[in-house]
């Protein structure tokens, strides 16, 4: 069934894709059934689970089934280990519900966010796929296909980024996203791999039940690993910047993935591992850090901002950090209010991106600064602000209340146990719950409640224009529209009174962060306690702080730039592309001759080193080492005429030295009595000379320039080095100490006329022992033929459509930037082809 | 079906006559001619991927070793040609992307340098490809690949366009040096081992000093290696890829390199394995240098073609990654590494010749590749950008498609031998790849639509045209996909193919080139009558 239910999402986003649904009234309704009805049957399925469970803890049931309500396995790659094995536990089950259920009223909603967008079935498509991947993600049981559905989350949520992709914005905040998440998924999948090679199972539920992997010695790399592709997952601080960035993306699709579902996925991965790698104190340590600056630093930034989706986004980003600190601890406490927290926070902040998404399309704009009174024109949507902010906020009786009870509860309980960390925390997560009220606040009051007049004196700042006019609505929204967040906050303000009948689904689930059955319980009311103080204390600083919010806008704007995340990560960006530039010319700005010269260079390598490997005496043993008189002559004729080619300042004189150079090689044939090789050899000197003088003539007469005297002496060791290659090359052949074992050219001598039927051996050779080299010579020949033959008949006109590959066009290319975009650096030139002049 | 050894000759006969019998007409006759000329072009590819598929499958599939004595003269004295499950599938993929590439080049190429032969040239280059996966003799070897450099080069330079003529000159240069560079290990192989044949060389160079193990291996891997673009060899690649049309450049982009690839895989596990546990902090830093390289340079480049080709330099350093660490492994099979590379050059052959085929459907329909001045096609053209993103992402080693696979087990055996740095490396590598990836996509199909040319490409006017540009593109994702897919037994093959390539003891004895030379007499020396007789029937 769980395979199944991904099948059915992926199918429907193909079908929405097909029926064009943008041109149908009842797309949208449509759209919404295939995630509902996996809901209901992930209900259905999980009822009697859970009822069982539910009286004793480990009921019958439980024990049975390990704590998994439903197991599938389909063998994939056995080979690597990647195995698509699906588990629903209550974990599983949890985040299964949000995604599908926020799923459905995400896609009701979409239909009326995007209108008649024509390309309204891709968005359908992708998120369709997206929820596809999402699911698999948190319903996979082996490592790597975990990894295979964490890949289709970044490539899904990049499309859906980057669905304005006209917009600069969009495609910068869809690259910064993806460079960030798939960057982490890259250090995570290393670190996955670890961690399976070294628990010997890629299987989750088999590595989560192995005690001792926190005392493996590569225990810290896996850790590190894994939190990386968590942290940036999930937007943790200091990569917690990519996450406001991506808002360019339609708000369904901002509600779904950037605050109900993906960046839930590290700490999904986290909760999912946490039998298994928590308990070491760089766990401990790591997820305090980290979660405490992330909800610090989200909690304050998000006053700052004036657009909703950004405030939005800062505080989803402090919520993660919220959930990513409560999971540094072990105890039951801290476990379950994960699980609240990850409820509470998709029934409040969904719905909360969905209103900013009406305001948008209904006023045109989500700038707080330009919105006023919308509670008389938006009232259904103002209510469901209303009751989400307070949610949001943290005031009881909502169900963020109950959440955040939860967490101070939980960090006050392991501070009164003497641990220093859990003080941290809760300091941290009282502060930032001031936080919370002030945003909370600033975003109800700011948009909806406050009256439109002249008289704002209070919220004239500096930025805004000091008239704050009711904001007209010129497009009020449908029904359905409205009635996707009206569910899901309705959902959120039920869910506190019916903690009971919750309470087995929410232990369930923690059981299953804990790996061991959970007794503690969530409730409201927890009576008059420090914890109850000290929030009534927050939501008071909170208050106050509200009532300061412009002079914390003004003094959090002052903050330098290069401070913010993105700055800092367009500058890494920058640099990487400074690199790639250097790389370029590296490759690609020399001159032919200085690549030659590192390509012979590298062959004398070898040479050197086998030189290092042998006794010099072995090279010499040779009978004729030494030339004998008619060979000097023809060495020093050589080494003359080579020196007079490389020196002469005519190209004539060069030709005709090199024609001496290489008639005194042909000599050389000669004396070691290898007479078709010398007439060969001839041949090619002559027509070279020839061929050399013909084009030389049609060439004007040049006057080479002196070459620089760098160049000189290069050029001087790289041909010194070309020497003793060959030099050292035929003493290592011509060695009788280097023979490993006989040639067999004795055989060619001994069965050219026996069984070639010729008495010149070499013919023989050539046309019957290894006539099949001949003929790719003949080959080699007719190819050169006919290339001779095209470049002669080189059209005059340029060929159609591939001429934008003219030198010009490269000349042009070093003037613009090749990187040329928005957001990526300015490159210098182009080093192609800049050489050889 | 049995398949007998002499369908290795197919690979290279097939399109050697078939181009000999095109350039006997070539002089006569206009565009029919030209028809004419494509029939049996793909004729003759069709024959080719046939006979690849069968070799594949007996080869590879079944563990065969195929040996053809050319002209009936016994190992070592004749010339060997030897197919295994390696150069089965190197054949097969070739096969692939030759077909593949074929009716992209038939609706781009224009009439002039369809006239200049550029279909015969397209067998030409086929043939030599195939011959130097085939060769079983060094020298052969070495024919092979003056067939196939003198091929490209004329190829690359057909048309004889400024630009072509300029980078042509580098990359012939280049190439030609670092052809010397293996001519003379062959030499050295002749002067001390006193053979060329592949099995020989394997059964006698353990017994030569060191030192001439050094310098023969050594300069292979510097001749090899630059065919295979490694670092610092690779500076032929990214001066000549971008300038023929992306016709040729889809072809070189799939085929050129990975002839390198292949003869390093083959010298490496035939003649020296010891040298891949001695020589490995060597070769890991030469892979880790040109991932690093390949991708880090890509981001430089101005168009689509340069960016993938740049790139091509990056995927043979993950490809010599998996040869270095091919002996070795702590808790996975034996030449884990060698199959994980073989699947990741199955993957990068199919994908890359994908990819730079739909970036030149971009170039057609843009005018131009440069992605400054380009964007916005994603509307216009859906389908287009539906094969170009998933390619993209494939290459990018996205699951569930061959990438994946490919990388996941790379960095499986990488992790499992704990070689952090080069992990690390190739890790980041991908990283870069996928930044490339995107650069790629979000230049041209997001933003404004613009394009720079207004004069409308005339091929773009026929739907015939359309359909031969794209339905291989389609064709070739979804064989990506589909070894992503049934990755199992796709890496199952690999692995055997891997394994059989490793064993160089069942080498030597398929071809046995000592029978001979052992009982070699001081004297008059002439095959005995039964080996002749074997090998006839062998043939037949």
């Amino acid at each position: 069934m769980l395979a199944a239910s991904l099948s059915l999402i992926l199918v429907s986003g193909v079908i929405l894709y097909w029926i064009k649904p943008h041109k149908r009234a009842w797309a949208g309704w449509l759209s919404a059934m295939p995630p509902l009805a996996v809901t209901v049957w992930q209900l259905t399925a999980a009822i009697p689970f859970l009822n069982a469970g539910a009286g004793t803890d480990s009921g019958p049931k439980a024990a049975l089934q390990n704590g998994a309500i439903l197991v599938e396995r389909y063998r994939w790659i056995e080979s690597l280990g990647l195995e698509l094995s699906f588990r629903l536990d209550g974990l599983s089950l949890l985040f299964g519900l949000i995604i599908t259920g926020v799923g459905a009223a995400v896609a009701l909603y979409t239909h009326y966010y995007l209108e008649d967008d024509e390309r309204q079935g891709y968005f359908y498509l992708s998120l369709f796929a997206f929820m596809a991947s999402m699911l698999g993600l948190v319903w996979a049981d082996n490592l790597l296909s975990l990894f295979v559905f964490w890949e289709g989350t970044s490539v899904t949520s990049y499309l859906l980024i980057g669905y304005s992709h006209r917009s600069a914005v969009a495609r910068g905040g869809a690259r910064n996203a993806f460079i960030v998440t798939a960057g982490g998924g890259l250090a995570m999948i290393a670190g996955l791999i670890l961690l399976g090679q070294q628990s010997g199972a890629y299987t989750i539920s088999e590595i989560v039940a192995r005690p001792g992997l926190t005392e493996l010695d590569l225990y810290p790399a896996i850790l590190i690993l894994i939190l990386l592709g968590a942290f940036t997952k999930s937007a943790q601080f200091p990569f917690h910047w990519w996450l406001p960035g991506a808002m360019a993306a339609p708000t369904p699709a901002s509600a779904y993935l950037h605050s109900a579902t993906m960046v839930k996925a590290g700490i999904y991965l986290l909760a999912r591992l946490h039998p298994a790698l928590s308990g070491h104190p760089l766990w401990l340590w790591a997820l305090l850090i980290f979660g405490g600056a992330t909800m610090l630093v989200g909690a304050i930034t998000a006053v700052r901002h004036w657009d909703m989706k950004a405030l939005l986004a800062y505080a989803t980003v402090s919520q993660l950090g919220i959930l990513t600190a409560l999971l540094a601890f072990r105890s039951e406490a801290a476990l379950l209010a994960v699980v609240i927290g990850i409820l509470a926070h998709a029934l409040y902040k969904g719905p909360l991106f969905l209103v900013a998404g009406i305001v948008d399309h209904a006023t045109g704009t989500r700038d707080l600064r330009r919105l006023a009174g919308l509670r008389h024109s938006l009232p259904v949507t103002s209510t469901v602000a209303l009751l989400a902010t307070l949610s949001m906020a943290g005031i009881p009786p909502f169900f963020g209340f109950v959440s955040k009870e939860a967490l101070l509860e939980s960090f006050f309980e392991s501070a009164e146990h003497g641990e220093i960390a859990g003080w941290i925390a809760f300091g941290a997560a009282a502060l930032a719950g001031a936080f919370f009220v002030t945003y909370s606040l600033t975003l109800l009051w700011e948009a909806f409640l406050r009256p439109g007049s002249t008289g704002e004196t209070e919220s004239s700042t500096r930025e805004s224009s000091g008239h704050v006019a009711p904001t007209r609505v010129h497009h009020a929204p449908a029904a359905p529209f409205v009635a996707a967040p009206l569910l899901l906050v309705a959902m959120g303000a039920v869910a506190p009174f019916t903690l009971p009948w919750l309470d087995a689904f929410l232990t369930s689930a923690a059981a299953s962060i804990s790996g061991a059955p959970v007794h503690k319980h969530a409730a409201i009311w927890h009576g008059f306690t420090p914890v109850l103080l000290t929030s009534l204390l927050a939501i008071a600083a909170g208050v106050w702080l509200f009532r300061i919010r412009s002079y914390l806008r003004r003094t959090l704007a002052q903050l330098p730039e290069n401070l913010r995340g993105v700055v800092v990560f367009q500058n890494f960006l920058d640099g990487i592309y400074a690199l790639g530039q250097f790389t370029a010319r590296f490759s690609q700005g020399y001159t032919l001759a200085t690549q030659a010269a590192i390509v012979l260079l590298a062959a004398f390598v070898p040479v050197a080193f086998a030189l290092l490997q042998v006794a010099p005496g072995d090279l010499l043993a040779s009978s004729n080492v030494f030339p004998g008189a008619p060979e000097t002559v023809l060495i020093l004729m050589t080494v003359v005429s080579a020196y007079v080619t490389v020196r002469i300042r005519t190209s004539l004189g060069a030709i005709v030295s090199l024609g001496v150079v290489g008639v005194s090689v042909t000599l050389f044939y000669v004396f070691f009595s290898a007479p078709d090789l010398a007439l060969t050899q001839l041949l090619i000197e002559v027509l070279t000379v020839v061929l050399l003088v013909i084009v030389f003539t049609k060439l004007p007469p040049d006057i080479r320039p002196p070459m620089q005297k760098l160049k000189q002496i290069r050029n001087v060791l790289v041909a010194l080095a070309a020497g003793a290659f060959g030099f050292f090359l035929v003493l290592f052949n011509t060695s009788e100490a280097m023979q490993a074992a006989k040639s067999i050219s004795g055989y060619f001598l001994q069965n050219a006329v026996p069984e070639g039927h010729g008495t010149n051996v070499v013919n023989v050779i050539l046309v019957d022992f290894r006539a099949f080299d001949t003929m790719g010579e003949i080959t080699v020949l007719a190819l050169a033929a006919l290339g001779g033959y095209a470049l002669l008949n080189a059209p005059r006109v340029n060929l159609p459509s591939w001429t934008s590959q003219r030198p010009e066009s490269v000349s042009t290319a070093s003037r613009q930037n090749p990187a040329a975009v928005e957001t990526e650096p300015s490159a210098t030139a182009s080093p192609e082809n800049e050489s050889e002049k | 079906m049995a398949v007998s050894a002499n369908l290795l000759a197919v690979p290279v006969a097939a399109p050697l006559l078939t181009a000999a019998l095109i350039l006997l007409f070539a002089r006569w006759g206009g565009r029919t001619l030209i028809r004419h000329q494509i029939a049996l072009t793909a004729l003759a590819l069709c024959i080719n991927l046939a006979a690849a598929a069968l070799l594949f499958r007996a080869a590879a599939g079944q563990g065969q070793r195929f040996v053809l004595q050319l002209g009936a003269w016994s190992a070592p004295f004749g010339i060997t040609v030897y197919g295994d499950g390696l150069s089965a599938t190197l054949l097969l993929m070739t096969a692939l992307v030759a077909l593949a590439v074929y009716p992209f080049a038939v609706a781009t190429i224009d009439y002039h340098r369809a006239r200049m032969g550029f279909h015969p040239l397209y067998l030409f280059l086929l043939m030599g490809v195939n011959g130097a996966f085939l060769a079983g003799d060094l020298f052969n070897l070495y024919v092979f690949f003056e067939v196939l450099l003198m091929a490209s080069f004329v190829l690359l330079t057909v048309g004889a366009q400024p630009a072509q003529t300029n980078s042509g000159i580098r990359y012939v240069v280049l190439n030609l040096l670092a052809s010397t560079v293996f001519l003379v290990a062959a030499g050295i192989a002749y002067g001390t081992l006193g053979t060329l044949n592949f099995a020989q060389i394997a059964e006698r160079l353990p017994l030569a000093s060191p030192a001439v193990r050094t310098v023969f291996a050594g300069l292979l891997l510097v001749g090899f290696g630059s065919k295979a673009a490694i670092f610092p060899l690779f500076f032929w690649l990214p001066a000549s890829y971008h300038t023929p049309p992306p016709a040729v450049t889809a072809l070189f982009g799939g085929l050129l390199t990975k002839v390198g690839v292949y003869t390093l895989f083959r010298s490496f596990t035939l003649f020296f394995p010891e040298l891949l546990q001695d020589w490995q902090p060597v070769l890991l830093t030469i892979a880790s240098a040109t991932m690093l390289v390949g991708a880090l340079g890509a981001l430089a480049q101005p168009g689509i073609r340069r960016v993938l080709s740049f790139h091509i330099i990056s995927h043979v350093g993950f490809m010599l990654m998996g040869l270095a660490v091919a002996l070795s492994g702590n808790n996975l099979a034996f030449g884990f590494g060698l199959g994980a590379a073989i699947i990741y050059l199955c993957h990068h052959m199919i994908i890359k010749t994908a990819l730079i085929m739909a970036g030149g459907a971009v170039e057609l329909h843009m005018g131009s590749d440069r992605l400054a001045s380009i964007g916005g096609l994603v509307s216009r053209q859906p389908f287009l950008a539906f094969l170009f993103f998933t390619a993209a992402i494939s290459l990018a080693g996205v699951p569930p498609f061959s990438g994946f696979v490919s990388k996941l087990s790379l960095l499986q055996i990488t992790l499992d031998t704990r070689h952090w740095v080069v992990s690390g490396v190739s890790v980041f590598a991908s990283l870069l790849t996928m930044m490339n990836m995107m650069r790629l996509w979000r230049e041209s199909f997001w933003g404004d639509y613009s394009r720079p040319s207004r004069v409308p490409s005339r091929i773009l006017q026929s739907s015939v045209r359309q359909r031969l540009m794209l339905t291989p593109v389609a064709v070739l994702v979804l064989l990506s996909l589909a070894l992503g897919i049934w990755g199992e037994p796709a890496f199952r093959l690999s692995m055997q193919v891997a394994q059989q390539a490793l064993d160089r003891q069942a080498y030597i004895e398929a071809v046995s080139p000592s029978a001979q030379t052992s009982t070699l007499p001081a004297g008059l020396f002439t095959v005995p009558a039964e080996t002749v007789s074997t090998i006839l029937s062998k043939e037949n």
